[in-house]
């Protein structure tokens, strides 16, 4: 019997009315209508909390993609987030999917698992400034633990223009290993093991099997993870916002993304200015951004699969 | 253990991952060890241990800057916040998972895309909404703004589960003569339940964490949120140079959410995995 069927067309009706058009209200109002909003902002120059809007059309895109190197800096920086981060994040966690999933061990699978996303749950903040501490080049950890191996001569200054990208990548990319890891070993968990079997009599080695039959059935999931990863990537905030102790002064230059420089734009208390408008324009040019690199991925991502099989 | 040629790729792994877990794990008690010592003892390296184990930089950074306080604020906002998304999400996921009905298609597309905005493409707007209807700066305007931007990934995660439960029961219901409302509440939701536990779990983790929207929607210092509250500690401390304190702070932060999550973390991972994999 299909609930679908005309005699439970009416039961339901009522019900659906209900639970769908208030929330959907809710969310066009708070979620959908903004973007409008920013996007009818962005043809003003406005310095917020006035009525004092002049209309520039699409001047602030044209300011912002031609003229403001700060801005441009700040594209690429998230760019450089999500492309750099995106081929180090799941290069690792492949390949410790590899590994994990030949565990026999499930409890050692559950803690290393466990273990490695307690990073997602904890406070930007805290983890911006305790990175910072890490690095620290005076007494931070990292330094004092090269020299205790004895290696002083690769000690650096990780927090100096030259290398603070760096720093600051390694961070995201150890607490986002973590959380992927947790989405592939359930995938690679609900493959039946008799796939691996026949394989296994033709003595194959783990790594082939993981390549050939591991990965292709692992896919759907991987490119949900790239999705979010890439949604992820550009909101970053807070990591950045509170590294090198944040508030003593606006994040260095070269760590700031378009998240970070936005919020400096429209409402940073160290700017006297607040320019609204042009950080609107900022808003948009991010979700688009996003959008773009999410449709540009599954793109690429179907027609490789075409080429494949 | 036999040692194969072929099986090199696993060993090599074998080995970062062992690094990349004692790295970890160093990490949580390099922050832990130095939360004790006093600031002078931080810059002597950190392989002194704290010539005395005292609470005296806890004490000071929840007494005097009101850490405790800001804990206090962000376990009722974002248990609020937790409760009133499950509230909000659960009937639209069942509806958008289970029925056909005039542009449903639609409606669920409209809330899935609503998981790729970015929060500061709209938190301009929002400021000028939320200060119209004078919630800026209110514990019921920075609920309200978790809540509704967690909709979007619940609904997504709850679709999942509801698709995987069976339509057996829910139709002998509906022969019995109950209503469409009766049996969502008394057949569905039981059954839905481990999807609520960890769709709960995720917005209540990535609330807690949250720092944007309560930076640019709280500014009151007696609302705080923790994140916020941290952020300026921060501030305050680095000005006296009191680095043993932020360490604490740090502590303070982490500790509770890690035991939350080490509480939690196995219907959490199961349930979110199960959620995702459907969809």
């Amino acid at each position: 019997m299909d609930p679908r069927s005309e005699m439970y067309k009416n039961r339901y009706k009522n019900f659906i009315l209900v639970a769908t058009v208030p929330v959907f209200v809710f969310y066009v109002t708070f979620m959908i209508v903004p973007i409008g909003m920013s996007f009818f902002y962005s043809l003003f120059d406005w310095a917020g909390f006035t009525s004092d809007m002049e209309f520039v059309g699409l001047g602030n895109y044209s300011s912002l993609l031609f003229k403001d190197d700060l801005f441009r800096r700040t594209i690429l920086n998230s760019l450089k987030y999500v492309f750099y981060g995106g081929i180090l994040i799941f290069g690792i966690t492949l390949l410790f999917t590899y590994r994990i999933s030949n565990f026999k061990s499930k409890r050692l699978k559950d803690f290393i698992q466990m273990l490695m996303f307690v990073p997602n749950t904890i406070s930007p903040v805290a983890l911006g400034i305790g990175w910072t501490f890490l690095l620290n080049p005076r007494w931070g950890a990292f330094n004092n633990l090269i020299d205790t191996l004895g290696l002083s001569s690769i000690k650096r200054p990780w927090l100096s223009e030259e290398f603070i990208f760096g720093s600051m990548m390694s961070l995201l990319v150890w607490i986002h290993v973590g959380f992927f890891l947790v989405m592939f070993l359930a995938a690679a968990d609900r493959i039946p093991y008799s796939l691996y079997e026949s394989a296994q009599l033709d003595g194959a080695s783990s790594w082939k099997m993981f390549m050939t039959i591991t990965l292709p059935l692992i896919r759907d999931i991987i490119s949900t993870s790239v999705v979010m990863w890439i949604i992820f990537s550009f909101k970053i905030f807070g990591y950045i916002f509170a590294f090198i102790g944040g508030a003593a002064s606006d994040p260095p230059v070269s760590i700031r993304n378009i998240a970070v420089q936005l919020y400096l734009t429209g409402f940073g208390k160290r700017t006297p200015l607040y320019r609204l408008g042009y950080a609107s324009g900022m808003g948009i040019i991010l979700l688009l951004l996003v959008v773009i690199l999410i449709y540009v991925f599954q793109r690429l991502f179907r027609t490789t699969e075409a080429i494949e099989f | 253990m036999r040692l194969r040629l072929s099986e090199w790729p696993k060993y090599i792994v074998s080995v970062l991952l062992l690094l990349w877990i004692v790295f970890t794990v160093f990490i949580g008690a390099w922050l832990l060890v130095s939360s004790f010592k006093s600031t002078r003892e931080i810059f002597q390296g950190m392989w002194k241990l704290p010539s005395q184990w005292t609470l005296d930089n806890y004490v000071r950074v929840l007494k005097d800057f009101g850490l405790a306080r800001y804990m206090g604020n962000s376990l009722f906002v974002v248990t609020v916040a937790t409760l009133l998304v499950q509230v909000l999400s659960l009937p639209v996921a069942y509806v958008l998972a289970r029925l056909r009905f005039p542009f449903s298609p639609f409606v669920l597309l409209c809330f899935i895309a609503g998981i790729a905005i970015p929060v500061q493409t709209i938190y301009i707007p929002l400021y000028f909404i939320m200060k119209e209807i004078s919630l800026v700066d209110t514990y019921t305007g920075i609920i309200w703004l978790y809540a509704i931007t967690s909709v979007p990934f619940a609904i997504y995660l709850l679709i999942g589960f509801f698709r995987s439960i069976p339509t057996t029961l829910e139709e002998a219901a509906l022969i019995d003569g109950a209503s469409a409302g009766q049996a969502f509440l008394k057949i569905m939701l039981p059954m839905a339940r481990p999807g609520i536990i960890s769709s709960s779990i995720y917005v209540f983790i990535m609330t807690w964490k949250e720092f944007e929207l309560a930076l640019v929607f709280l500014s009151l210092d007696e609302k705080k949120t923790i994140s916020l509250g941290l952020y300026s500690l921060i501030t305050r401390l680095t000005y006296t140079g009191d680095w043993a304190g932020l360490f604490a702070g740090v502590i303070l932060v982490v500790v509770p959410s890690t035991i939350f999550y080490i509480l939690v973390a196995r219907h959490f991972i199961s349930g979110i995995t199960a959620g995702i994999g459907k969809s």
